[in-house]
């Protein structure tokens, strides 16, 4: 009893010690304060477009995407934009904006999260 | 406060559920426990399948809380009614008292399971991917807005789970009136403590205390159930019902008659509601009625045994009928079985050589590590061949056994004909797969360890 009460305990502590944590979410991060504010101004629309200068090939270690797809329901985000008035964006550089705006004819309505994320609207479409 | 009433009164319908088709009355504190453990478990379930069930008929959420909710309650009313008609049992003589150190070691290893949950859980406040990534997004669909809106039909490889835990989180937030991140995570310590409550005193019950508490040890001490708890995964939940049932079942084949398809009955219940948890249930369901149905030399007859099973089923159709549903009507196909291409790749790879000689040393290093150090399944495998060569009888536990290499020769199948990449398939679902059986194995191997003593001791 003593050997498996001190052998589990140890895998437990050498675990937990030792997990390297999924790499979508910092330590201590919360999700929803990030997206406390764009939430409030999306449009009532059921599907809006999602844009990052950040695209893993694999869709599940997009955390960016992961992250706006909880935060923003019951928006649904796609990434195929041609047909979307609205548009998020969630940047790892904020400079890369303005470029991603103009390849996809899109304006940003507004900034937040000190530009990281925008919401973007297409242009002619009100 | 809305919330402890609703979950209050599902927990004592699910009590009331269990202490009609357990007939015999209680003499033990361990049974006591026992059936209290699964009479919750089962409560939460019903309500959450209720709910679900509601949503699906479209009624509000509101409403839909309320009556999922009191739906088993009368069967609480029913109970005590019943319980009162029949004669008082004595209490059994307790069997000695659990000597303090080893109180202390299940304490302790209990503490440090609580302390390692907590703390993971304070540096995610959203829970782990699962949590945050299927289920409460789910559930926030639930809330915010519409059942149909919950699935994307984007082929997303999550879009076909069922909904336990999603609807028991909406329902949650619904009564609240606000999505407060601390009732999926009270759900979670629930569940946790589910699972070790139900090993320990169906273990207790059987086989004394002392080998309770040491099968309840060796639970909370294994890491990857510290890590299921804290990242809210529904891992934990389905473990729980299937355990449930497994125990169901052991009691029931040491009985006959009413009593015997009644227990039947409630493990076909508990193995619905691990279907309504996750598509793997269903894989369990049907193992466990196909290992009830297996023919043994020791075993019971034809009759009985398509009996037995037919009580299964009838215990599970409430839920099977949820579950079709839910499948036909909401439920996006699910990917690792309908996929774009045909049913000739899956074959294709079904009898690759080069696709096993990768997925079989896979698995196996998935088996000696399951998260940390060599020990948990290498050893409960190194015991049950031990036992098994030892000519150890299983007959109460076979079809229990029996169930188990179904499911892992099911999972097995499914990675080898797995669409995605396999190493990424194994390396994200084989640990979770192992914990939901994990919590049954040590129920087994607790069980069948003092049967062979007890034959060594009379020949």
């Amino acid at each position: 009893m003593a050997l498996l009460a001190v052998l589990g305990i140890a895998r437990a502590s050498y675990f937990h010690l030792n997990h390297p944590g999924s790499g979508l979410l910092a330590t201590g991060e919360a999700i929803d304060p990030t997206y406390a504010e764009i939430r409030r101004d999306l449009p009532d629309q059921p599907r809006l477009g999602y844009l990052s200068d950040v695209s893993p090939s694999f869709a599940l270690q997009d955390r960016y995407w992961l992250q706006a797809s909880y935060a923003l329901v019951p928006h649904r985000l796609e990434r195929e934009l041609s047909m979307l008035t609205w548009v998020v964006a969630r940047l790892e550089d904020p400079a890369q904006l303005a470029p991603l705006a103009a390849r996809y004819h899109l304006e940003v309505v507004a900034r937040y999260q000190e530009g990281h994320l925008a919401l973007l609207r297409r242009k002619g479409r009100r | 406060m809305t919330l402890l009433l609703v979950v209050a009164a599902a927990c004592l319908g699910g009590w009331g559920l269990v202490e009609l088709l357990w007939s015999n009355p209680t003499t033990r504190a361990a049974e006591a426990w026992l059936r209290a453990s699964i009479g919750t478990l089962s409560g939460l379930g019903v309500c959450s399948a209720a709910f679900g069930g509601l949503l699906l008929a479209g009624q509000p959420g509101s409403s839909a809380a309320w009556i999922s909710g009191f739906l088993l309650l009368p069967l609480a009313a029913a109970s005590s009614f019943i319980h009162r008609l029949r004669p008082r049992a004595e209490p059994q003589a307790k069997s000695g008292a659990l000597p303090l150190g080893w109180m202390l070691f299940f304490c302790s290893g209990f503490a440090l399971a609580a302390l390692l949950i907590y703390e993971h859980q304070r540096a995610l406040p959203d829970g782990g991917w699962d949590a945050w990534m299927i289920w409460n997004r789910r559930a926030r669909f639930l809330v915010r807005g519409t059942l149909l809106e919950s699935f994307d039909h984007h082929g997303d490889i999550f879009e076909s789970y069922p909904l336990l835990l999603p609807v028991l989180i909406a329902l949650g937030w619904t009564q609240l009136k606000t999505e407060a991140l601390a009732w999926p995570a009270a759900l979670s310590w629930i569940g946790a403590a589910l699972c070790v409550a139900l090993l320990s005193s169906a273990v207790a019950l059987s086989r004394g205390s002392r080998r309770g508490f040491a099968a309840g040890l060796v639970l909370v001490t294994t890491p990857q159930f510290v890590l299921s708890a804290a990242s809210q995964e529904a891992d934990l939940w389905l473990a729980s019902f299937v355990l449930a049932a497994q125990i169901s079942l052991f009691h029931a084949l040491q009985l006959a008659g009413a009593a015997r398809l009644k227990l039947l009955v409630l493990a076909g219940c508990l193995l619905g509601l691990a279907g309504w948890t996750k598509n793997e249930g269903a894989l369990f369901g049907i193992a466990v009625t196909v290992g009830l149905l297996w023919r043994h030399p020791a075993g019971a007859s034809v009759k009985r045994r398509v009996g037995d099973a037919l009580a299964l089923l009838l215990g599970a159709m409430p839920l099977i009928a949820l579950l079709l549903t839910f499948e036909f009507t909401y439920g996006p196909a699910n990917r690792v079985f309908v996929s774009p291409e045909t049913l000739v790749s899956k074959l294709h790879r079904l009898v690759d050589p080069a696709r096993w000689v990768q997925l079989v040393p896979m698995l196996l290093r998935r088996l000696v590590h399951f998260q940390a150090w060599t020990v948990g399944w290498v050893a409960a495998i190194a015991i049950a061949i031990f036992l098994w060569l030892r000519g150890t009888p299983f007959s109460l536990v076979g079809p229990a056994v029996r169930s188990l290499v179904l499911v892992g020769i099911g999972f097995t199948l499914v990675y080898a004909t797995s669409p995605y990449d396999l190493s990424w398939h194994v390396g994200h679902s084989a640990d979770r797969l192992l914990l939901q059986c994990w919590p049954s194995v040590l129920f087994l191997l607790s069980i069948a360890w003092p049967i062979k003593l007890a034959i060594q001791s009379s020949t």
